[in-house]
Parts: structure tokens; sequence; C-alpha cells
């Protein structure tokens, strides 16, 4: 019976990987087994939105992400460039299955189409926000000829698509993931055109000179 | 202050500019900063560009502190330990 491997060099972990038999066998397990523990660490640790989940379900759900991600890590060993300790890399693309997984998980039934249902998310008038004191008539003024700014930039400065993607990313904080698969894209080109919007938004409101600290300040608290 | 209004205020002037990387450069490259992190290197310094998109990509962001945590708690020694389930309710701490 082949002894188990605690460490390997990079060209022990490629060579038994590639190889067969119980050498190829014991390695998967080697690296499932590390992702898996690292996985299982990272969600019970640092997912405060899991720690409804007993400790046999996170277990569950590290070996499902680690079996997932050592069949990931055989699919890609040629994009292997030796730049970083092989568990190293490794451990990145681990990462990488297990978030997405989390995050598909977390909006399984998104649909950006009930998101935009919500409507008109800016304050219909800032006069006065909630909770705060009344504002003198020409600061009130001032913050509802801003938010016409806004409210049209958002409307005219951008397309429908832009609009709907950077409202998913910002003001719902729903995942790049997520919103590329409801709008038929993937997750580089919509980070592309939300990049894009940002950009844009800022050139216009640039031109209109308003600036971050001028907003921040006008529709902070009194 | 309107919680959606700031969000959307931040988002617009916090984009950075030319010399932006992708996300799938970003995540292709991760693995590459656990040697500058691990020595208490200064990445923003090194690797700029990487910088910058993790300081406005939520999403790389997530996923490189999440490689970080792996990393560091494997060199710790912490993902070492039995699973929190396979303790026996009897195991005497040191
Ligand atoms: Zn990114």
């Amino acid at each position: 019976m082949a002894e188990r491997v605690l460490d390997r060099t990079n060209e022990e972990w490629l060579a038994a990987l590639r190889g067969e038999g119980d050498a190829q066998a014991l390695a998967l397990n080697d690296l499932k087994e590390r992702l898996q523990r690292g996985i299982f660490y990272y969600l019970s640790r640092e997912r405060s939105d899991l720690s409804d989940l007993s400790s046999n379900e996170l277990q569950q759900m590290a070996a499902d992400m680690s079996q997932d991600a050592t069949l990931r890590v055989l699919e890609n060993l040629d994009s292997f460039r030796g730049d970083s300790m092989f568990t190293t890399w490794a451990t990145r693309i681990a990462v990488r299955v297990a978030i997405s997984d989390l995050r598909r998980a977390r909006y399984k039934d998104f649909s950006l189409d009930d998101i935009m249902a919500d409507g008109d998310f800016l304050p219909a008038s800032a006069n006065p926000l909630m909770g705060e004191r009344p504002l003198s008539p020409e600061r009130a003024t001032e913050r509802d000829e801003v938010l016409g700014k806004i409210r049209a930039a958002l409307g005219d400065v951008l397309t429908d698509r832009q609009f709907r993607a950077l409202y998913a990313y910002a003001v719902q904080g729903i995942s790049l993931d997520v919103i590329a698969n409801d709008l038929n894209t993937n997750r580089n080109a919509l980070y592309k055109l939300i990049h894009d919007a940002r950009r844009k938004l800022r050139t216009y409101f640039e031109s209109q000179g308003l600036s971050m600290d001028y907003l921040i300040n006008l529709f902070g608290e009194t | 202050m309107d919680a959606k209004l700031r969000q959307i205020i931040e988002m617009i002037f916090t984009t950075h500019e030319e010399g932006m990387i992708d996300c799938p450069t970003c995540h292709e490259n991760l693995h590459t900063l656990w040697a500058l992190v691990e020595n208490g290197a200064d990445i923003s310094e090194i690797v700029p560009a990487m910088a910058a998109h993790l300081a406005c990509c939520r999403e790389c962001q997530e996923e490189y502190e999440a490689f970080i945590c792996i990393m560091r708690a494997e060199q710790q020694g912490l993902t070492n330990m039995p699973p929190l389930n396979n303790r026996t309710p009897d195991t005497k701490e040191a």
C-alpha cells in the first residue's frame, strides 16, 4: 500500500496527478483533503452568513466543494506556470469554486426583473430626509435640483442594460456571476459594462460640477 | 443620509481609471500575491494594478480575502485541527 505523502514538491505533485494508479489516487486524495480543510476553515470561521448551519452540514459543503475543486485543478494542470507553490495555486482555484457556489446558492431565485420592479430607489424629494431636522429652503431646493440631475443621469447617460446591471450590483449588492447569468453574459463582460457605466456617470457628474465631497456633504446629516 | 443614494455616489466616484485589469486577470494572478503578503509586502506598491482592481471590485476582493484567510490558517497550522464534528465531547483541552 502506498504511503501518505504530506509534502510534495511542485514537480512531484504534477507527476503524481498526471500519473496513474495508486500514486495518482493518493495525490488526488491528499489534494482534496487539503482543499477541504481549508474550505471548511473558511466556511466555519469567516462566513457569518452560514452560522445557522451545523458543523456536519459545513463539512458536507466543504467536501462537495473540494471535490469539484480537485477536478477543476486536474483539468487545469497545464495552466500552472510554476509561479507559486502548487498547493497555493490549487487553493486559489478552490476559493473560486467555493465562492461561486456560495453566490449561486444565495441568489438562486434571483431575477433582475423582480428587483427592478421595486421602482425608483432614489428619495422622491430630499426635503427632509428621514430623521433629519428641517432643511433651509435653499438647501432643500439645492437637494431637489441635484437629485433631479442624478435621476436624469441614471436614465439618460446610461443604457437600460447598464442601469439594470449597475442597480443590481451597486444598490442591491448582487453578485456579478448571478447578474451575468440573468443578462446572458459573462462576469468579465459584465464587469466591463458596469465599469463603463461608472465612468460615464463620473464624467457626467464632474461636467456638472458635482464632486463626491459636494454630494456627500449635500445629502449628509444636517 | 439615504443608504442607497450613498452607495450609488460612492460607487461612481471610487471607480479606478486606465491601466485597469479585469476580473479573470486578477483571479489568475491571485496565488502569486501570497508570497508577497506572507512576507509583509505592500501589494499596492508591488502590483498596483491588482491592488487597484481589488479596491474597486467587491467580488475579487471577497475572493482575495478568502484566499488569504485560508493560506494564513494553513501557515499557522489551523486547518490541521480535526474537524469540529469529529471531536468527542469529552476531549480535554491542553
Ligand atoms: Zn474583479
